[in-house]
């Protein structure tokens, strides 16, 4: 075997002595660099200095006994586990070990579960949610006794989100039935590193840590496809179709390519425009995104992996994953949004060490060109986002105090100590722990819950009785929570993929829509599924799958400023970022282009009503938060109806009447003061953390998520998440479940701090301030964003079409403009000094 | 407000009763609910219960009525049936006086009857047949069928099972359920009573009339 041949290198070599050294350790890598071999060749060296004596071995059926549980490989998408199975399999029969090697996750049949809890594999490889499972048996004391490693692939992955606690927990737990036990994590490089090892390791470890880097770079070419004209007036949403045919020449000359775009619906788009282009490549191209059915989805992976496909077009779903050996390829549709997500798609072709990735852009409008410059920079510079953190979640809490009683009674200070060694919640305050605990044994608010059981408190020991309880809390273990999706079959029987239940409630009989590249006839709903047939011509619904707005990620966007300040000062710029220029010398001719001390604002003010746009280039959930303030403020002030429109760059505020305000006031609109009272009341902040809330209520077990078949016997205990928030605001609004769910809406959501970090700078920034006669290059893609709601998909294309075309003839006969005397004046008032407020 | 139904005059209240002469009708107060949560381990708080109850016995001491008729899911399971539950119900029932208390039997009351018999309620099975009036638990076919009818006893019916609700659009990106009368040519749907029941979103039709129940008022929304 290849690999087999290879000499190992420096890194990897570090990374066994460690492990032999008995440490800690973080391994970074990018994918396809042999952080695989890095990280098991560890545990399984291990074996040679110190096996076990075949009395602890483990007896199995009809096999040979093997040792006990010595190893786990927690991986984040079950989707993994087989791949990584074989890749581990490899390296124990290259050693010639005794080792038996299983996985076990959500697709594990039960019997093999059982089994598995019986007599456990020498290693595992696990899913969070199954390690999490497994330790809420009683047996688990006993299958974990001797563990020795565990390794989780994929950290990054998992930090910062609810799952990554679940795992910090399930670490925990484990170190206390194993106090030896050495973690080890696998992450590709991130901006954090310090807190991707403390979360791994916890706050403080008893041993020693080791961070490994592999010291070698992948190498990665990054084109950018560019248009022979770019549109002077870009808009967002535009999908680069019209780059269709380079996109066919680049897959042509390509072994085999992953084509990713930013969501589903641009994924179905592009297939069909391939397939209409390319009727020859029916049969070898595919469509992968998260909304398919598991089958369906296999099976591409599998034609990839066989090379049978010439091109899949997927979106984030295949950002992790099985190897694609015969990828070369990436182009990627749109926004990164951010660098690390760019690495991680380029990451996809030529995988494995010593080859090159490859990843051709196409931007879907002119300014996601800056943002790929910004990115191609900060990977340059090894600048890669951070991953968020979490600030001690109460739901994930809840929901372990009740894992942990599960599988043995437990005492108040020994839950503390365990909590308290994870990263995530090393500062829990007592009160926290004492509310967390009285939740799960008398809900906390005594005249409020009294037949509520659910774990019992005996002689100071927590532990569970109930055994229907017990079996409802297992099967709602974990902290995925997925919306409402509802399944699309074939009236003859075959599984396509979900949907929306809120797109099928609209369908009607004779809809057509696109999934899985297969253009579909809706014929009825019924039994939760939505029936169809096989359709010819064009469709006429599109499915909405949310997730498709990702915000630009604050490192990416200061990038993108930095560039629009290298364009505003004239100084050279990168080849790509000349094709702009035209658009650049517009939006300076008709306004002003930002510096980065500057913050930019323009008023149109014509007969379709009066725009105020204010660009902050930080993302759109900044954009949103700074929207949703100054509309708030403005309408407290001045009683007018505003609509607002937001983009990664900026925020429009729209009213079809004159509004009463001076440009000049609008940064003391922004003012600090007051700022998370003004903008929970500016959102409808119910609304929002009754949403939030709905993720919260599933994780705390608040909800019986009935399963499909079971129910009917459970109907009585079904409530919506919504009548549950209801019921906790009226009658134990004190719950603290209520304020992590606003907490989250300010922090998550609203991204809180960034909103203010970007207020601050703009505050202490030079404002300029442009009148404008008509929509500017930067203005263009926001009026869109603002009239998209109003109309339907197609009417939307033509009428952007026409505007496109008004503004192309005003920016080629400027003398025609300033023959118009209003327009001339206009023009003198916006030579003014940009200091100076240019309203009248 | 007052609605003339198949020769029947009804007042209708925004509270989801209706009364007809000195009779009042109620459906789906799923009395108990929070506590069949509780036992079952999921942490709800009770007080919409005793909530229900309170609007109940305001409702009834507000008007001359000698009888009230409650069309199914007086309780929600039979294990939310408690010490506190049962007080609470007979207080509401000592406190309106002399009233004939009566129940047309719901599928969430199935295990409940001997107990409500035992406080003094009369437990009826659907259909319940009271001049030319049918009360119901769960609404059935009758309104595809309404040709049929002539030569029936009844003209209408009572029922209520389906907690409806319409949707209403607030302003142009949002929208919310507000639970309604569904009145339809033949019978008519009452709201849930109950303050903690979900509801159900119905699908009028072009003959039926959808009156909702919003802060304390009735509005009908005009069905295009």
């Amino acid at each position: 075997m290849e690999s087999k041949k290879q000499t190992p290198f420096d890194w990897q070599l570090q990374a066994w002595s460690a492990h032999a050294s008995a440490h800690h350790g973080l391994i970074l890598a990018s994918t396809g660099m042999g952080k695989t071999k890095a990280a098991w060749l560890g545990p399984l060296g291990n074996w040679f200095e110190s096996p076990l004596p075949e009395s602890l071995w483990t007896q199995r059926k009809r096999q040979s006994p093997a040792p006990p549980l010595l190893a786990l490989w927690i991986t984040p998408l079950r989707a993994l586990a087989n791949d990584t199975c074989l890749a581990l399999q490899e390296c124990i029969d290259g050693l010639n070990l005794p080792w038996s090697l299983e996985q076990r996750t959500g697709d594990t049949s039960s019997a093999t579960k059982l089994r598995q809890r019986q007599s456990p594999p020498t290693a595992m490889v696990i899913t969070p949610e199954s390690l999490t499972l497994l330790l809420s048996y009683p047996e688990s004391l006993e299958t974990f006794k001797h563990l020795r490693t565990v390794v989780v692939d994929e950290w990054h992955e998992l930090l910062g989100s609810k799952r990554g606690i679940q795992t910090e927990l399930a670490l925990a737990r484990l170190q206390r039935i194993a106090p030896n036990m050495l973690r080890w994590g696998v992450s590709a490089t991130i901006g954090n590193t310090e807190h991707a090892l403390s979360s791994l390791v916890g706050p403080a470890p008893l041993r020693p840590v080791s961070v490994i880097r592999s010291d070698q770079r992948r190498a990665m070419e990054l084109e950018i496809l560019l248009p022979k004209s770019i549109d002077r007036f870009p808009w967002a949403g535009h999908i680069g179709l019209a780059m269709l045919s380079n996109v066919i020449e680049k897959i042509d000359a390509a072994n085999s390519t992953l084509v990713f775009t930013n969501t589903r619906n641009q994924t179905e788009l592009w297939y069909q425009a391939l397939l209409r282009a390319r009727p020859d490549w029916a049969g070898r191209i595919a469509v992968h995104h998260g909304s398919l059915a598991p089958e369906l989805r296999t099976w591409v992976e599998q034609a990839i992996v066989d090379g049978k496909l010439v091109a899949v077009v997927c979106t984030s779903s295949l950002d992790l994953g099985v190897d694609f050996a015969p990828v070369d390829q990436v182009i990627q549709v749109g926004s990164p949004k951010g660098t690390a997500r760019l690495i991680q798609r380029a990451g996809r072709s030529g995988h494995s060490p010593g080859r090159t990735s490859k990843l051709a852009f196409v931007p879907s409008h002119a300014f996601e060109i800056i943002e790929l410059q910004a990115a191609r920079e900060a990977i340059e510079n090894q600048q890669i986002e951070q991953r968020g953190t979490l600030d001690a979640p109460l739901d994930c809490l809840v929901q372990h105090a009740v894992t942990v009683a599960l599988s043995a009674p437990y005492s108040k200070s020994q839950f503390l100590d365990e909590v308290r060694s994870t990263w995530a919640y090393r500062n829990l305050p007592d009160e926290h722990l004492d509310w967390v605990l009285d939740f799960v044994t008398t809900g906390g608010c005594l005249h409020a819950y009294q037949d509520f059981h659910r774990v019992t408190l005996e002689f100071g020991k927590y532990s569970v009785r109930d055994v229907a309880i017990a079996r409802r809390h297992r099967m709602a273990i974990g902290t995925i929570t997925s919306d409402m999706m509802i399944q699309v079959q074939y009236m003859s029987g075959g599984k396509i993929g979900f949907v929306e239940e809120s797109f099928a409630a609209k369908l009607k009989k004779g809809d057509k829509f696109l999934l899985g590249g297969k253009l579909l006839e809706m014929e009825w709903i019924r039994e939760g599924t939505v029936w169809v047939r096989k359709a010819k011509g064009d469709p006429t619904a599109v499915p909405r799958w949310l997730g498709g707005n990702m915000p630009l990620s604050s490192e990416l966007a200061e990038g993108v400023r930095r560039l629009i300040d290298q364009i505003a000062s004239g100084q050279p710029v990168s080849p790509s970022l000349e094709s702009l220029s035209e658009l650049m010398q517009l939006q300076k001719r008709w306004s002003h282009i930002p510096r980065l001390d500057e913050v930019l604002v323009e008023r149109c003010n014509n007969r379709d009503g009066d725009s105020i746009m204010l660009y902050a280039f930080e993302g759109r959930s900044v954009s949103e938060g700074i929207g949703a303030l100054l509309a708030y403020r403005i309408s407290q002030a001045h009683r007018n109806t505003l609509s607002i429109a937001v983009n990664d760059y900026g925020v429009m505020l729209y009213c079809a009447e004159p509004m009463n305000i001076e440009l000049a006031n609008i940064p003391q609109y922004l003012d600090l003061a007051n700022l998370e009272v003004d903008i929970l009341a500016s959102l409808n902040a119910t609304e929002l953390t009754r949403r939030r809330f709905r993720d919260i209520a599933r994780i705390a077990g608040l909800i019986h998520s009935g399963t499909p078949g079971k129910s009917k016997s459970m109907r009585h205990l079904q409530a919506s998440t919504t009548m549950v928030f209801d019921a906790l605001k009226q009658y134990d609004a004190q719950n603290l479940l209520l304020w992590q769910a606003s907490d989250e809406v300010l922090a998550d959501q609203l991204q809180i701090q960034r909103l203010k970090g970007a207020i601050r700078r703009m505050q202490a920034n030079r404002w300029v301030y442009r009148l404008v006669d008509q929509w500017t290059p930067f203005s263009f893609p926001l009026m869109v964003e603002r009239i998209r709601d109003r109309i339907g998909n197609e009417s939307l294309a033509d009428r952007i079409r026409k505007m496109q075309n008004q503004l192309e003839k005003a920016a080629v006969e400027p003398e025609a403009i300033s023959a118009n005397p209003t327009r001339s004046k206009r023009a003198a008032q916006r030579k003014l000094n940009p200091d100076e407020n240019t309203e009248a | 407000m007052k609605l003339e139904h198949r020769g029947h005059a009804l007042e209708l209240y925004a509270s989801g009763a209706i009364r007809s002469d000195t009779t009042l009708f109620v459906a789906d107060l799923h009395l108990g609910k929070e506590t069949v949560f509780q036992k079952s381990g999921l942490a709800i708080p009770s007080g919409a219960t005793q909530a229900t109850l309170q609007r109940l016995q305001k409702q009834i001491h507000e008007m001359e009525i000698t009888r009230l008729v409650v069309l199914g899911d007086l309780l929600h399971a039979a294990i939310g049936w408690t010490e506190s539950l049962e007080s609470m119900l007979s207080e509401t029932m000592q406190s309106a006086g002399g009233l004939r208390w009566e129940l047309v039997a719901g599928n969430h009351d199935r295990r409940s009857h001997q107990q409500l018999r035992r406080l003094g309620w009369i437990v009826q099975e659907p259909p319940v047949i009271d001049g030319k009036m049918r009360w119901l638990h769960e609404p059935d076919a009758i309104d595809t069928a309404s040709s049929t009818q002539e030569n029936r006893a009844f003209n209408t019916t009572l029922c209520g099972h389906l907690h409806p609700s319409y949707i209403v659009p607030v302003d142009a990106k949002r929208t919310a359920k507000v639970p309604c009368f569904w009145i339809r040519p033949d019978s008519i749907v009452l709201p849930a009573y109950g303050g903690w029941v979900g509801t159900h979103a119905i699908q009028p039709s072009r003959q039926d009339r959808v009156l909702l129940c919003v802060e304390g008022d009735l509005i009908e929304w005009k069905l295009h």
